[in-house]
């Protein structure tokens, strides 16, 4: 089992916070299942960009990702594993994918959205799937960087 | 005068109070405005606040960090418009430079601006100390 993390970050690669979980988790390849980003180039080329020197990075679409993450989870490829949104950790899960944590890190307020924690919000939709998750044995953590301790999404699950 | 805006893309508060500082010594500079990123903030509403600071025409963005959100953010929301450009590193140096120094957003001037602000970072206790031992 090599997936060291599997983060939910809507801002995906941002510098310094990317840098400081890659050393944290000691990964060295960083694989991006986003649809938009995968089916634009000029996307794909600012995360690429945006990435710390020294790190592989690769962009798959929902589709190719979950095969590419399967095949790098049996690997000894140590990954860290990137999406905007638990929707697709839960579309990776459903997959098949094996990872036993989802790392939540940063979902940013939108129309539709409410607070979950600190400066997570989440929607009914997202809140859902997040609970899904945990039904299959995932355990769902809110953590924004490496120093914060995790807190688990099931204590501050409140319906509206 | 300068035929372009400048809008500060930062972390937080940063841009502002750049934008202050830079005031106390310049005087009011027109046609700036700082864009901070708040924690709670989504890429797309950063997007939607970006893009309305832009405007229409020429515009500099002078962003924090390369390869940090509100940089990266700029870049999504520029690339269609070849009019406006986009830094990364702001210092104070450079943002009196842009503001006071640039007239237009040519590539040779937006050159002379990264290179003063590479110039401007520079150790200085140790020439002072080596000019009085001397």
């Amino acid at each position: 089992m090599t997936l060291k993390l599997v983060r939910v970050d809507d801002r995906l690669i941002h510098g310094q916070v990317v840098a400081v979980w890659l050393r944290a988790v000691g990964a060295r390849r960083i694989v991006i299942v986003d649809d938009r980003t995968a089916r634009d180039e000029f996307l794909r080329d600012l995360v690429v960009l945006a990435a710390p020197q020294g790190v592989e990075v690769e962009v798959r679409d929902v589709a190719e990702g979950i095969r590419r993450v399967t095949e790098l989870a049996g690997s000894d490829e140590e990954t860290f594993v990137l999406m905007r949104s638990p929707l697709v950790a839960l579309q990776l899960r459903r997959a098949g994918v094996p990872f036993d944590v989802l790392n939540v890190g940063g979902i940013g307020s939108a129309p539709g959205r409410r607070p979950l924690y600190r400066n997570i919000s989440a929607s009914e939709e997202e809140r859902a799937a997040m609970r899904e998750l945990e039904g299959m044995g995932t355990r769902v953590e809110l953590r924004i960087v490496a120093d914060d301790r995790a807190v688990a999404f099931s204590s501050v699950d409140r319906q509206a | 005068v300068r035929a372009f805006r400048i809008v500060l893309a930062t972390h937080g508060e940063f841009g502002a109070a750049l934008l202050a500082s830079a005031q106390l010594i310049a005087g009011p500079i027109e046609d700036t405005r700082a864009v901070g990123l708040e924690p709670a903030d989504s890429p797309e509403d950063y997007a939607a606040r970006l893009l309305e600071a832009l405007g229409a025409g020429p515009c500099l963005v002078l962003a924090d960090l390369a390869g940090g959100t509100p940089g990266n953010v700029a870049l999504v929301v520029a690339r269609d418009r070849p009019d406006v450009a986009v830094v990364a590193g702001v210092t104070l140096g450079m943002l009196l430079e842009a503001a006071t120094g640039l007239v237009a957003l040519e590539d040779a001037a937006i050159e002379r601006l990264v290179q003063s602000g590479r110039a401007g970072v520079t150790r200085l206790d140790d020439r002072i100390r080596a000019g009085t031992r001397r």
